[in-house]
């Protein structure tokens, strides 16, 4: 970085820090949200936006706070302080129970999936049909099997499968494909990608596409810039607890993301 | 008949206890000391010992094996060393009586913390013949003296032996076997012979009388035969020798005398037999222990008999001797009445064992009043009382009353 | 985050048609794969102790083998319970010990209650000691080896403080018919006959109901052979067990029909295997057993179904000691078995259960249960001594481990 170049951070969008009220056109607005753990100063004053139909990616080093930030949204560890709006009105969201009321759905890294039981199962985890107290395997089944097809999930062969045999994108697909059929609003993944190969980032990546497209609000945490670059239609870059910059991803490019991630600022370049 | 002596503590010197006749048992009149023929179910002579206990130091502890090989050690020995203790002026903190519920590491551990809190003599019930052998070392490096109870420790250290003639009960159980074959009309006899636990001594040498019996009546309980078929492996499990019974009993069906090492082993494979059909006075069965049970299958007629041991009288022989260790006077001649070899020891002093060997009892149908309800050891309303087993079909037999009645028991 | 020049195609799991016999055979049970060496090694030994001794096979054989197999099947269905959530109880021997002792107490003469409240006081008591182990591993977040493992000596004491106790002599003998009749008892010929054709029927209904209601909505429906191969295997099993156990085995009287015991575990079978595998009940003690961390976030309740698992674990055991004490005829301080839950766990696992949880039937410890059986009755039967049944009980048990591994491992596929 050579001396002559002044610093300043790029904005987009809107004004960060504002007290403002949330936005009503956008599906989650945080403002001011902050948590420490004891003396530890996790997230200071975020303001995010996430629109419905859009991917939005949150970037940002390790302990930037972007896990600590998903947490509070997904109802595990609620903020210090800051207010949270869903779809323009206040919310509260205490357990991830209250998240998933609202339509907030979470994958998480570990995809919580049960590896001895099949797709179908997985899907209906803890919401499953019954007919007469019996499971009513036919309409989870088929259910299934067009959630899957909706969300152009192609290469399983049968949903009748076990999850164990399915490949890690396969994986994250039906992780999601959950999430959908529990008619979230807004999905939030976090580093859906990071296990991946080439084509398998390929698949979880159409799907993504295809959930914005489908008016579903989609939050998206990665490292990789690649896939961020790929698919996001926002960007939102985290450093030290801070979200220093955000807006439409055509505003950025390789290198100005890195240098936010790294530094938190951006130099200008002339 | 001899005479016995008279009482004389001081008279009569047992040194290095080697009597090598077996004294035949003389009922005498009441001599004022105990001999091995003066116990009783009442145990009234064991207060004669009182003096001898005021005169003795140091606590006495007594070790038994399990719960499984048989119901006597937790429901007779264990009281009845805990009467005779008592009766025999020994306080409370004086004994211990403690069971290893079939861990060697049990036994061994108990005798240790026994003898660190001041036995002077351990009255031992080995579980097997290794451990036994070295609980003994280890007690008499402590100049703690050691009775061997019912159970010879092999290579073992101990002072005496006390026990039944184990080879005379098995020598009951096979004569009564045969006598039963008979009076059952049992024809074309083909016998099943069944053994405990191979690790027990005891087991072996029951199986040494009745083997003997057997073959002395044309039947093969050495290698089998056309007449005589044999367990594989003996045991005291009673599942297991179960299992082994209707293997062999559906590989031949044309047994119908079985020798059963106790009468906790008989039961079910009377049950088994009755469940096909069988009935009474048809399959001769014999049996050992003198249970409820095995005593409610005799008089029901399906089993032949059962051997009864007053282990009390063992119990109380047991006691004597360790009341006369526990002090510096020698043990009564009377007291002892036979010697037996230990087969493996080297050690001379070891070798021959002075051993009281009590006279077990063959008890059938008619004789059960006049033994088993004499001295107490059932009641006649535990007996007569417990529902009889279903026959299969037949059940109109609601409990063993008529068969008390026919065999005279109140 | 290096680029590739071209895409990889996707390793994607569209199979090849495939025809070959195995895996036409794997498809036929479909996750059950690892049960099919089982199964072999079943008949294998079957064939083997048939040659040895001409009795093995025998009506009166059959019969024995099957009430001997009895414990250990009961005992491996309550050990699956807890399987299934990778858990285990180790007291579960006591706890039939118990149960038995129990009904012979109290049918006895000298308390004389009724059969059916005996039995319910036997089962309840199991329920509670089960759900009390349950309860202790989950308050306390304590493994349950070690937490069973305390209760079964707990247990034990006080099964033979009462035993002892109760009764003058001790130990509590069967006295109440319906008692003896649950391994002595026998259905009619006739009957045998409508139970075995019963079981067909009703096996074969439900499998075509499905495939008939799939095929309604639309759904792709399992290859008609594969229903075949399982309804011919079932009626043959079935019809040879009707006519073997028709066969007159007595010597004495006649004795023909099959035993009780057997629609007795069937019934119990039935009704496990419909609750595991057709309710939410069951869809969640997989779940909870396969990720636990996930049915949590699903909202399920694991704490109270993990001391469930405890509970159904203990019952099914009491219902194990009810047979227990009706075979020996009374249970007293002699007939310590303390092996036998290992036993237990032996036959669930030959079958293809999980220690680790998540994968397991009650259709396992059933065949592992009757595998254990054959072991030790054609042993004696060939007059092997029974100490090499343990020998030989631990090779088998190991293998069945070993080969089930292997099956599931080349069955699942590459990532």
């Amino acid at each position: 970085m050579s001396e002559s170049v002044t610093r300043e951070p790029v904005h987009a969008g809107f004004v960060a820090g504002s007290d403002m009220g949330a936005d009503p056109t956008m599906l989650l607005s945080l403002r001011g949200i902050t948590k420490h753990f004891g003396a530890v100063q996790a997230l200071r004053h975020v303001d995010l936006d996430v629109p419905a139909g859009q991917v939005t990616a949150l970037v940002g080093d390790n302990g930037a706070g972007k896990s600590t930030l998903i947490k509070a949204v997904a109802g595990i560890d609620g903020p210090s302080s800051g207010s949270m709006f869903w779809q323009g009105e206040k919310m509260d969201v205490h357990t991830p129970k209250d998240a998933a009321l609202l339509g907030i759905a979470t994958v998480y890294q570990d995809l919580a999936l049960c590896d001895n039981l099949d797709i179908v199962a997985n899907m209906y985890l803890g919401f499953e049909s019954t007919k007469h107290r019996v499971l009513d395997e036919i309409t989870m089944e088929k259910h299934t099997q067009e959630t899957l097809r909706d969300l152009s999930v192609t290469t399983v062969h049968s949903v009748r499968q076990l999850v164990a045999s399915l490949s890690g994108g396969q994986r994250q697909s039906i992780a999601v494909a959950r999430a959908v059929m529990r008619d979230a609003k807004l999905v939030i993944m976090d580093e859906p990608t990071a296990a991946l190969g080439v084509s398998q980032t390929a698949q979880v990546l159409a799907l993504i596409k295809t959930l914005a497209s489908r008016g579903i609000g989609v939050l998206v945490i990665s490292h990789n810039l690649n896939d961020v670059f790929e698919v996001a239609d926002r960007i939102a870059v985290m450093y030290l607890g801070t979200l220093v910059s955000s807006g439409p991803i055509a505003n950025y490019s390789m290198s100005s993301a890195v240098e936010l991630i790294t530094t938190g600022v951006v130099s200008r370049v002339a | 008949m001899k005479a016995k002596m008279g009482r004389s503590l001081a008279c009569v010197a047992l040194v290095g206890g080697i009597l090598v006749a077996m004294v035949p048992s003389v009922s005498s009149a009441a001599g004022k000391t105990v001999s091995d023929n003066t116990f009783n179910a009442n145990f009234s002579t064991m207060k004669l010992l009182k003096p001898i206990t005021a005169r003795g130091k140091g606590s006495i502890a007594v070790l038994l094996p399990d719960t499984v090989s048989s119901a006597r050690w937790v429901h007779i020995d264990a009281p009845a060393f805990k009467r005779a203790f008592a009766d025999a002026g020994l306080l409370n903190g004086q004994y211990i009586v403690q069971n290893a519920d079939g861990s060697d590491k049990t036994q061994f551990a108990d005798a240790q913390s026994d003898i660190a809190k001041g036995a002077k003599v351990l009255i031992l019930t080995p579980l097997d013949s290794s451990t036994g052998a070295v609980i003994e070392a280890y007690a008499i490096a402590r100049g703690v003296k050691v009775i061997d109870y019912d159970r010879l420790t092999q290579g073992g250290a101990r002072s005496y032996y006390v026990s039944f003639n184990n080879v005379t009960v098995g020598t009951l159980i096979g004569k009564g076997l045969l006598a039963c074959i008979t009076a059952w009309k049992v024809s074309a006899a083909t016998v099943f012979v069944m053994k405990g636990a191979p690790t027990d001594n005891n087991a072996t040498l029951f199986a040494q009388g009745y083997d003997n019996v057997l073959n002395g009546a044309g039947f093969n309980a050495t290698s089998g035969s056309a007449n005589t078929v044999l367990q594989n492996i003996g045991t005291w499990d009673p599942p297991t020798a179960l299992v082994d019974f209707e293997g062999a009993y559906a590989a031949n069906p044309n047994i119908n005398a079985v020798v059963a090492p106790n009468d906790e082993i008989a039961a079910p494979i009377i049950l088994h037999l009755q469940a096909a059909g069988v009935k009474p006075q048809v399959i001769a069965i014999v049996g050992k222990d003198a249970t409820p049970v095995g005593i409610d299958n005799v008089i029901s007629g399906y089993q032949c008999g059962t051997v009864y041991e007053p282990y009390w009288d063992e119990a109380q022989a047991a006691t004597s001797l360790a009341i006369y260790l526990r002090t510096k006077l020698t043990v009564p001649a009377g007291l002892v009445n036979g010697s037996t070899v230990d087969p493996v020891s080297t050690n001379s002093s070891f070798k021959n064992v002075p051993s009281v060997l009590l006279s077990p009892e063959w008890v059938t149908a008619s004789t059960v009043e006049a033994t088993v309800i004499r001295d107490k050891v059932l009641t006649a309303k535990e007996v007569c009382l417990r529902s009889a087993p279903t026959v299969a079909r037949d059940l109109s037999i609601p409990t063993y009353a008529a068969d008390c009645k026919t065999y005279g028991i109140k | 985050m290096a680029s590739t020049s071209a895409p990889l195609p996707e390793t994607s799991i569209v199979d090849a048609p495939k025809t070959t016999l195995t895996a036409r055979l794997s498809s036929v049970v479909g996750p059950d794969v690892g049960i099919i060496p089982v199964l072999i090694a079943l008949v294998a030994l079957i064939i083997y102790f048939d040659i040895r001794s001409s009795v093995f096979l025998s009506a009166d054989n059959v019969t024995n083998l099957f009430i001997q197999a009895i414990i250990y099947i009961f005992l491996g269905m309550a050990e699956v319970w807890l399987l299934l959530l990778g858990e285990i109880d180790l007291s579960l021997g006591w706890v039939a010990g118990m149960s038995g002792s129990i009904a012979a107490i109290y049918t006895n003469i000298q308390f004389g209650w009724p059969w059916w409240l005996s039995f319910l006081a036997a089962l309840v008591v199991c329920t509670g000691i089960g759900g009390l182990s349950g309860l202790i591993v989950v308050k306390l977040k304590l493994p349950s080896f070690i937490v069973t493992l305390a209760m079964s000596f707990i247990v034990e004491g006080i099964l033979l403080y009462i035993l002892d106790h109760v009764f003058e002599g001790g130990g509590a003998p069967v006295q109440s018919s319906i008692l003896n009749n649950l391994t002595t008892g026998n259905l009619t010929p006739t009957w045998t006959w409508i139970f075995t054709i019963g079981v067909i029927a009703l096996t074969a209904a439900m499998m075509i109901f499905r495939d008939r209601s799939r095929r309604a909505a639309g759904l792709e429906v399992p290859a008609l052979y594969r229903m075949v191969v399982k309804l011919s295997a079932l009626s043959a099993v079935g019809v040879a067990l009707a006519l073997l156990f028709n066969h007159n085995r007595g010597s004495f009287i006649p004795i023909e029909g099959m035993p009780f015991a057997v629609p007795l575990v069937l019934a119990v079978l039935g009704i496990y295997s419909f609750v595991l595998g057709r309710t939410r009940f069951g869809r969640y003690m997989y779940a909870i057993g396969g990720n636990t961390e996930a049915a949590r976030r699903a909202g399920i309740p694991v704490n109270r179904y993990r001391i469930y698992a405890f509970m159904l674990g203990g019952f099914t055991a009491g219902i194990a000691g009810l047979f227990y004490v009706s075979r020996l005829g009374g249970y007293s301080s002699s007939s310590t078995d303390a092996s036998v839950v290992l036993y237990a766990v032996a036959a669930a696992v030959i079958g293809g259960t999980s220690l680790y949880g998540g994968r397991g039937k009650m259709t396992y410890p059933v065949v592992g249960g009757i595998i254990l059986a054959v072991i030790i009755n054609g042993l004696v039967l060939i007059q092997i001594s029974s100490t090499m049944v343990f020998v030989i009980t631990g090779v088998v048990l190991l293998g069945a481990v070993t080969v089930d591994s292997l099956a599931r491992k080349s069955q699942s596929l590459l990532k």
